[in-house]
C-alpha cells in the first residue's frame, strides 16, 4: 500500500491518467480537508503572484493547489463540472468540500452541437469580464478547454497563471501578455526622443526628437508635424544618422507647405489617425524610458538585418506594462519607509569625478535629508588613501555639508574594513546611499552586514509631465528633484538592494 | 605617412595610417580589376563591423563604387563608432574620353577624398588568403585601427583584442601585436589630441590608455601566444603588460574572480548568469565556459552593451564557433537606470533558474548589485566585480 506521501507525488505533483489514483487523491482530500490543505501547502509553489481566480475543469488539483496559496479563491467552471458529470464528479466533490472557501461562477468550457466555440468564448468572455470589473488581477488558466485563454484574453486580462506539476511541487507560474506590441500590428510613438545608446552615461542629450513614429510590420516612417519652414534643416540631420532611419514624412498647415517647399520636397502625409498614443506607451516611457530608448533605436539606427532577431526579446519584456507598474508602487512604500525610518544615511560617494560632481552630491544628499521630518546622522565613507588622493574633492564636500550633521566613517577600500567604525553602522538602522559606483569589496561588506545600499545613477532618462521634451537625459545624481518628486524619482531609478548575511546561505562561494 | 598595417589582395588593397595624431586615421582603399570572392569577403566583414551595424552588406554585389559610398556615409555618421578620412590611390589615367571614367574622376574630386600615393612601407603586412575564416578575423582585426576616440572606440578595441588572445593562430598573434602597438602608441595619442574629449567621459579613456614604450612587450608577446589555453595567456599577457592592463585588463579580473571560487568549484556549473559590459565579447564567454564547466551563459545586456552583444553574435556566425568549442549564449535585454525594469528583469530570470548556475555580476552598480544579492538569495553561487 502505498504512503500518502507518494499518493500526493503521484497525483499532485506529477501528471497521471490513472483515474482510480486521482479519485483515491480525491477521497482523501474530500474526507479531510484542512489536513490536505496543510500537506498542499508543503507541495506547492508559486513563481510570482498567487491567482486570484482560477479556471476548473476535470483536475481538481489546481484548485487544491490554489487554496494552498491562499484562503479564498474564485473558480470559474463548466456546467458539466458543477453538476458533477462524467470526470467532473472529481472536481464537483472537491468544491463540495470547499465550499466556505470557494465562489463559483459558470461559464461554458466545451462546445457541443448547440453551443459552437463562438458562443463557449461569448458565454466565457462575459464572466471573465465581471470578474475583470470586479478587480480580479491574476488569473490562473489551466484548467479548462482552449477557449479559456482566448475569451480571457478578450475580456482584457493579461496577467495570468498556469499550474503544473514537475514532479517535486505544483507550481504555479505567473507570466504576462498583451500590451500595445501584442494589441496591434501597428504602433505609434508620439514625441519620440532618439538618444545615443554608448554615451548615456555621459550626460549627453538626444540626437533627435520626432514628432511620430510609426512602426508597421509593413512600413516603418517618422510623421514632423512641421510648425515652421525652418523645420527642412531635420531632415539635413537625418542625413548624418543612418540609412536605415526610417522615411520622414511631413504634415503641415497649407499656408506652411509652400514654405516648406522652397527647401525640400518632402513626401506629405497626414498624422497618423492613432495621433494619441496608446496608453500603455506612455506608461512604459514613464517606467522604463532607457529600455525604450534601446527599442528605438534598434527600429531606427540599426540595419533590420541585425535587429530583426532581437527585437523580440526586447518587445517580450515591455509587454508587462501591469507587473512593472506593481513593483513599482510596492518601490514607492518601501524607499519612502526607509528614508523616513532610518536613524543613519551612510554616503558612499564617487570621487575623482569633478568638483562640479561633488557639488550636485552635496545637493542631493541635502534634498534627501530634507525628505524626512526627523534629524538624521551622515556618515560619510571615507579613508586616508581617499584623504590624499581627493583632498579637493572631499573638502568641498565636506564643507557644503557642514550644516548637516556628518561624521566620518573610516572605510578601507583596498583592505574592506570597516574597523570598529562598524559599531557607527550597527547602531540604529542605516540605508546606505552609493552614487554610481563604488568599490565592489565594501560594498559586499556593507551586504554582510546587512545593510539595505539605494544605487543612485549619475545620469538616468526620465519622461516628465508638463512642457518642453518629452524624455530627458537627467544629469547630477537626482539632484535636480526634492520633496515628493526625489521620493519618485528614487523609486523609478535608484536600485534597492536589501543586505543578506552569509549566515543564511546554505551556499556561498565567495 | 605612416602606415600602421595593410591588407593586400591581388585586386583589393586596404590600408591604415595616419598623418599626427589630431588628425582621424586614414583609410586607404585600392581596388583593382575584379577582387576574389575572399577579397570581397573581406570587404563585407569590414563594412558590416563598421557601420557599426546600421547596415548590412553581402559580399556577391560590393562593387568599388559601393564601397566608397558606404565607407563616406560611415565616416559621416553621427552613431557610428569609426571615425577616419577616406582615402583613394591615384591612378595614372590616360587621356581619353569614356565618361563613366570622367564622373568617376570628378566625383572623387568633389568629396573629401584623399587621393594617395599606394604605401612603399607598412608596418604589418597581411596578404588576403585562401582561408575564409582567417579573412574574416583579419577583416574584424584591421577595422579595430579606425575606432573613434571614445569610450565605445575603447571597447571595440578591447574586444577585438580579447577575441584575437582566444582564437590564436600565427597570423592572428601579429594582428594582436599591431593592435597592442597601435592602441598604445597612436590611439593613447589620439584621445589626447582630441581636446573635446578631455572634457567629457574621455577623460576616463585616457587616463587609462598611458602611452607606453611596447617594443619589450611585443618581443614577449609571442611567447605567450603560444600558452595553450586561454588562461594561460591571459596571465601571460598580463605578466607582459601589467595589471589592470588596459586591452585584456578585464580577462585578467574575471579569471582572478573565477579563480577565487576554489579549485573544487570548477566544472560545477552547467549554466553561467552574467552581464554584458563594453568588453563583453567571445573571449570573456570562453573563459566563462572554460573556467567553470558551463555549457550555456544567459546574458543581461542593456542599450551600452547593444554593440558589443551584436558583435559577439556575429562574429560567433561568422567564425562558426559551434557548440562543440563554445557556449550556447542566451541573451536577455535589460536596463541600466530604469530600476522597475532591472528588478523585473532580475526577478523573472532567477524565479526558475538552474541551481547549477554561477552567477557572476558585472558592469553597473544598478544592475550588478542586485543581481548578486539576488543570485545568492536563490542560493547561487554568485560573485561580484
Amino acid at each position: 500500500m502505498p504512503s500518502v506521501g507518494e499518493l500526493w507525488k503521484e497525483v499532485f505533483c506529477s501528471y497521471t491518467k490513472d483515474l482510480s489514483r486521482i479519485r483515491e487523491w480525491a477521497d482523501s482530500v474530500f474526507k479531510s480537508p484542512d489536513e490536505s490543505l496543510e500537506i498542499a501547502r508543503k507541495l506547492t509553489r508559486a513563481y510570482g503572484r498567487f491567482p486570484d481566480a482560477i479556471t476548473l475543469g476535470f483536475s481538481p488539483q489546481v484548485l487544491v493547489g490554489a487554496l494552498a496559496l491562499r484562503d479564498n479563491i474564485i473558480a470559474v467552471t463548466s456546467p458539466e463540472v458543477w453538476r458533477g458529470e462524467g470526470q467532473g464528479a472529481l472536481s464537483k466533490a472537491l468544491l463540495d468540500a470547499f465550499s466556505d472557501r470557494v465562489r463559483v461562477e459558470l461559464a461554458p468550457f466545451a462546445p457541443s452541437s448547440a453551443t459552437p466555440p463562438d458562443e463557449v468564448i461569448r458565454g466565457l468572455r462575459e464572466v471573465f469580464g465581471k470578474l475583470k470589473e470586479e478587480g480580479v488581477k491574476l488569473l490562473d488558466i489551466s484548467g479548462g478547454t482552449q477557449l479559456v485563454p482566448i475569451a480571457a484574453i478578450l475580456a482584457g486580462f493579461r496577467s495570468f497563471s498556469y499550474a503544473y506539476p514537475d514532479g517535486n511541487f505544483l507550481s504555479f507560474y505567473e507570466f504576462e501578455i498583451g500590451g500595445p506590441w501584442m494589441e496591434s500590428s501597428r504602433k505609434v510613438f508620439k514625441s519620440v526622443s532618439l538618444f545615443d545608446p554608448d554615451i548615456a552615461y555621459a550626460l549627453s542629450d538626444a540626437m533627435a526628437e520626432y514628432d511620430y513614429l510609426v512602426v508597421d510590420r509593413e512600413e516603418s516612417f517618422l510623421v514632423e508635424d512641421v510648425s515652421s519652414a525652418d523645420e527642412w534643416k531635420k531632415w539635413l540631420r537625418n542625413i548624418f544618422l543612418s540609412i536605415s532611419l526610417p522615411q520622414m514624412l511631413f504634415s503641415a498647415k497649407e499656408e506652411l507647405k509652400g514654405e516648406l517647399r522652397k527647401h525640400i520636397r518632402p513626401l506629405e502625409r497626414e498624422l497618423p489617425n492613432e495621433s494619441k498614443p496608446h496608453d500603455e506607451c506612455e506608461t512604459l516611457y514613464k517606467l522604463c524610458p532607457e529600455f525604450m530608448n534601446m527599442w528605438f533605436f534598434s527600429n531606427m539606427i540599426l540595419s533590420p538585418k541585425f535587429s530583426k532577431e532581437y527585437l523580440e526579446e526586447l518587445e517580450e519584456s515591455l509587454c508587462h506594462t501591469e507587473e512593472l507598474s506593481n513593483i513599482l508602487n510596492k518601490r514607492r512604500e518601501k524607499i519612502k519607509k526607509l528614508i523616513e525610518n532610518s536613524d543613519n544615511f551612510l554616503i558612499l560617494p564617487q570621487f575623482g569625478v569633478g568638483t562640479h560632481r561633488i557639488s550636485q552630491i552635496a545637493k542631493f544628499v541635502k534634498n534627501i535629508v530634507n525628505c524626512r521630518e526627523k534629524d538624521v546622522k551622515i556618515l560619510l565613507g571615507l579613508n586616508e588613501r581617499l584623504m590624499d588622493r581627493h583632498r579637493c574633492e572631499i573638502g568641498k564636500l565636506r564643507g557644503e555639508l557642514k550644516k548637516l550633521k556628518v561624521e566620518k566613517i573610516k572605510v578601507d577600500v583596498e583592505d574592506v574594513m570597516l574597523d570598529s567604525d562598524d559599531e557607527k553602522l550597527r547602531s540604529g538602522s542605516t540605508v546606505a546611499f552609493l552614487l554610481q559606483d563604488y568599490s565592489k569589496e565594501l560594498v559586499k561588506k556593507l551586504i554582510d552586514m546587512g545593510l539595505t545600499i539605494l544605487v543612485i545613477p549619475e545620469v538616468s532618462y526620465r519622461c516628465d509631465e508638463g512642457g518642453g521634451r518629452k524624455v530627458r537625459a537627467v544629469a547630477g545624481y537626482l539632484s535636480e528633484y526634492s520633496g515628493e518628486e526625489l521620493l519618485e524619482a528614487l523609486s523609478l531609478k535608484a536600485g534597492v538592494v536589501e543586505g543578506w548575511s552569509g549566515s543564511q546561505e546554505s551556499k556561498e562561494t565567495d | 605617412m605612416e602606415w600602421v598595417a595593410g591588407v593586400e589582395g591581388d585586386g583589393l588593397k586596404a590600408y591604415s595610417g595616419y598623418i599626427m595624431p589630431e588628425f582621424p586615421r586614414v583609410f586607404l582603399l585600392s581596388w583593382r580589376g575584379e577582387p576574389s570572392p575572399h577579397e570581397r569577403k573581406f570587404l563585407s566583414v569590414l563594412l558590416n563591423v563598421m557601420s557599426g551595424f546600421t547596415l548590412f552588406t553581402e559580399s556577391k554585389s560590393l562593387s568599388y563604387a559601393d564601397s566608397v559610398r558606404i565607407l563616406q556615409y560611415i565616416s559621416n555618421s553621427y552613431v557610428i563608432p569609426f571615425r577616419f578620412i577616406l582615402g583613394t590611390v591615384r591612378r595614372e589615367e590616360k587621356e581619353h574620353t569614356r565618361p563613366d571614367v570622367i564622373g568617376q574622376i570628378h566625383r572623387k574630386l568633389k568629396i573629401p577624398l584623399a587621393i594617395l600615393e599606394e604605401p612603399t612601407s607598412v608596418k604589418y603586412c597581411f596578404k588576403i588568403e585562401e582561408c575564409e575564416r582567417d579573412t574574416r578575423i583579419l577583416a574584424i582585426a584591421f577595422s579595430s585601427l579606425f575606432s573613434s576616440p571614445m569610450r565605445m572606440g575603447g571597447e571595440i578595441r578591447q574586444v577585438i583584442s580579447q577575441l584575437l588572445l582566444s582564437l590564436l593562430s600565427e597570423v592572428k598573434g601579429e594582428m594582436l601585436s599591431m593592435l597592442i602597438e597601435d592602441t598604445y602608441g597612436w590611439y593613447a595619442r589620439h584621445v589626447k589630441a582630441a581636446g573635446e574629449a578631455l572634457a567629457s567621459e574621455l577623460r576616463y579613456l585616457a587616463v587609462s590608455l598611458e602611452e607606453r614604450n611596447i617594443k619589450e612587450q611585443l618581443k614577449r608577446i609571442s611567447e605567450v601566444l603560444g600558452r595553450d589555453s586561454l588562461s594561460e595567456r591571459v596571465k601571460g599577457f598580463i605578466d607582459v603588460f601589467g595589471e589592470r592592463e588596459f586591452l585584456i585588463g578585464r580577462l585578467q579580473q574575471i579569471l582572478q574572480l573565477l579563480q577565487s571560487i576554489g579549485k573544487t568549484c570548477i566544472d560545477e556549473f552547467d549554466h553561467v548568469l552574467t552581464v554584458a559590459t563594453g568588453q563583453w565579447g567571445i573571449a570573456q564567454a570562453l573563459l566563462l565556459s572554460k573556467m567553470t564547466g558551463a555549457k550555456r551563459i544567459t546574458c543581461l545586456y542593456t542599450q551600452n552593451s547593444l554593440w558589443a552583444r551584436l558583435f559577439e553574435e556575429y562574429c560567433r556566425k561568422e567564425l562558426e564557433l559551434t557548440c562543440n568549442c563554445y557556449p550556447e549564449i542566451k541573451y536577455l535585454p535589460i536596463s541600466a537606470t530604469d530600476a522597475v525594469m532591472i528588478e523585473r528583469t532580475i526577478y523573472n530570470v532567477l524565479k526558475s533558474i538552474d541551481e547549477r548556475t554561477l552567477v557572476v555580476a558585472q558592469g553597473p552598480a544598478s544592475i550588478s548589485i542586485p543581481l548578486y544579492v539576488s543570485g545568492r538569495k536563490s542560493k547561487l553561487s554568485s560573485v561580484i566585480i
